[in-house]
């Protein structure tokens, strides 16, 4: 039998040592398919969608109902409201106008929140909407701090003792909630929000993005929508209709 | 067997530990039944104390074991003789800062999430797992220099080293890439983190290295005394450097005129900035040890320098508190700004870490004999051969 010069057998040792890695890549890449696949499962979601909201600030009276609903709708905790109306001021003297702007997740494009979450709880979803697993949540609230928008609450009851239940899962103490588009009712198949059906000046409107015949579509085009705080690069996917002086 | 006479003073002092530790435990114990209710944290101020304390002591941590192993590194020989108690020193202080940041996380009970869930494009990730590895290697590493073991100890001293400056400058970008927070982004935040965590772990090592001497009624040896000596010239240095830092940090913000900045001159951190901060300090230890020593360059008190070691520890905590929570006070939309008061249970418990932090490091200076006795070269007995340089450390 030949004897193997070292050159040889590491040239072989070589060889063989790419092809286990090779295989192991494919079994990563498996792997790294499955959990995708598993993520997709919890949470089915149209790609060709993207959702989105229009709201009027001419139409919004600051009723505060959008944000009733949305306590009742989504059983949140004491204290917790994501979706809020603020009071503002425009112009100045005599010319000072009050208006409401209603501030809710704004469901970027390039959520902040979703890139620094350490342990991905925060994701975004392929029909755009940007959701919180608190299975996963551990606390921290470095999405809060990123968060240009100041939309996320954290629940401060009891970490192993609250829990409350809600139409999409349960809502657990110690952990960061946010507003998901109420996307129980968007997975069951009705293509709207709370905050939306209760408003009862027709301020704010839910659809697709991605359809340029649908009512937001249009809205946003007839109302030059804009975006909050768009400097901060996060490609918000609320639009707003200014109001006029 | 002889029994060992404790001092009363010292008994007493265990005893008041002992009570800090308890109080945390008690707070610990309310934030898990009642919830991050009993913190002062809202949701526009949402990091409390809690992460300014872990922060500070993190850094300190990092500073000890990075000054330490920079000198190891570069075989500066006489500074070896602090290298154990540098490295324990940073162990009793990393420990019960991780159990302290547990108690600011919701649900720490998730952190397996930090291996099963991955992030890798968030700084909070890396810092969590880059200062686990860091963790084992400072426990690594004082194993290989209690035992002796000079090879490992001298090639895990440039790998503890690199993950020292990964964990703290990772720890700066956690603050430096929100593009929202005007005084925490920027690329400088996790170089001047590097910085202060060399400053605090300096004045770390001397204060803790005096205080211990001094505590166990023993007189350091010439060697020591040299080695402390040049530390504190080194803090001086490193302080002037901070003032400069400080001064141009004014300069920039005032000049630029940032509205976040009012909250740290101003109101509400505007006595903490420039009395804790500033004069308490960086000032008077600098004017301290500018005079610690005498025209024969020697040091007259070493209790000065102590006690100027104890107070840049208390600036740089009062740094990074400020530096922590007046960052999360400006809102957008008109939202009125945040506030926050720190509660009694945040305060039970980092007072907690603190003296669970001296508590290890007492149990390391009695069972473990945190003194590295070197013979230097100029101090070699004529019986005593020259060796090679491990050889001459040992563990008396």
């Amino acid at each position: 039998m030949k004897k193997m010069t070292r050159r040889e057998f590491l040239r072989y040792s070589g060889l063989t040592g790419l092809l286990i890695l090779s295989g192991k890549g494919v079994s990563l890449v498996g792997l790294a398919d499955t959990l995708e696949a598993g993520e997709t499962q919890v949470n089915p979601s149209n790609a060709k969608v993207r959702y989105g909201m229009f709201i009027d600030l001419e139409k919004c009276i600051g009723c505060n109902a959008c944000t009733m609903a949305c306590i009742k709708e989504n059983q949140l905790p004491e204290g917790i409201t994501p979706n809020r109306v603020l009071k503002m001021k425009i112009g100045e003297g005599d010319n000072v106008r009050e208006y409401y702007q209603p501030i809710l997740c704004m469901h970027c494009e390039n959520p902040v929140c979703a890139n620094v979450c350490p342990v991905k709880a925060t994701y975004k979803r392929e029909d755009g909407i940007v959701v919180q697993d608190n299975t996963k949540c551990i606390g921290c609230k470095y999405c809060m701090q990123a968060c240009p928008y100041r939309v996320r609450m954290f629940n401060k009851k009891p970490p192993f003792s609250y829990k409350k239940k809600h139409p999409g899962g349960v809502h657990v103490g110690g952990t960061v909630i946010k507003c998901t588009f109420c996307k129980h009712r968007i997975d069951a198949g009705n293509i709207s929000t709370a905050c939306c059906d209760w408003c009862p000046t027709g301020a704010r409107v839910f659809g697709d993005l991605n359809d340029p015949e649908s009512k937001i579509s249009k809205l946003i085009r007839q109302r030059n929508g804009v975006q909050l705080q768009k400097e901060k690069l996060t490609e918000p996917q609320v639009y707003y209709g200014l109001i006029g002086r | 067997m002889t029994r060992k006479n404790y001092s009363s003073k010292l008994l007493l002092g265990l005893f008041v530990l002992i009570v800090f530790l308890g109080v945390a435990v008690y707070s610990a114990g309310r934030v898990i039944i009642q919830g991050q209710t009993v913190y002062g944290s809202t949701d526009l101020v949402g990091w409390n104390m809690l992460i300014a304390a872990y922060t500070f002591m993190a850094l300190t941590a990092s500073g000890l074991c990075l000054t330490a192993n920079f000198f190891e590194v570069l075989e500066i020989h006489r500074f070896q003789l602090l290298q154990k108690r540098a490295h324990f020193l940073a162990i009793s202080l990393l420990v019960p800062a991780l159990g302290m940041l547990s108690m600011e996380l919701g649900r720490f009970d998730r952190v397996i999430y930090f291996i099963l869930s991955p992030n890798f494009s968030s700084p909070m990730w890396w810092m969590g797992s880059i200062y686990a590895v860091y963790l084992g290697l400072l426990f690594f590493e004082f194993w290989a220099i209690h035992n002796n073991y000079k090879k490992i100890m001298r090639a895990t001293s440039i790998i503890t080293l690199i993950f020292a400056v990964a964990a703290t400058s990772i720890l700066g970008s956690i603050f430096g890439v929100i593009l929202d927070k005007t005084l925490w982004f920027g690329s400088g935040t996790p170089v001047f983190f590097v910085f202060s965590a060399v400053v605090s772990g300096l004045a770390a090592m001397i204060a803790g290295t005096i205080l211990t001497y001094r505590l166990s009624n023993q007189s350091m040896s010439q060697e020591l005394q040299q080695a402390i000596k040049e530390l504190s010239v080194i803090l001086t240095v490193f302080l002037g450097i901070a003032l400069v830092f400080t001064v141009w940090r004014l300069i920039t913000v005032s000049y630029a005129r940032v509205p976040d900045a009012s909250f740290v001159t101003g109101s509400p951190y505007g006595f903490q900035f420039w009395v804790l901060y500033l004069v308490v300090g960086l000032i008077i230890p600098f004017i301290i040890l500018l005079k610690a020593y005498d025209k024969e360059k020697t040091i007259k008190k070493a209790n000065h320098l102590s006690i100027a070691g104890l107070m840049v520890l208390i600036g740089m905590y009062v740094d990074k508190h400020i530096f922590v929570i007046s960052g999360q006070f400006n809102q957008p939309f008109n939202i009125p700004l945040g506030t926050y008061t720190s509660t009694l249970t945040e305060w039970g418990i980092f007072l907690g870490a603190i003296a669970a932090s001296i508590m290890i490091y007492l149990f390391g200076e009695e069972k473990l004999r945190l003194e590295n006795r070197v013979k230097m070269k100029n101090t070699k007995s004529a019986d005593t051969p020259q060796r090679d340089r491990y050889n001459d450390v040992g563990i008396v």
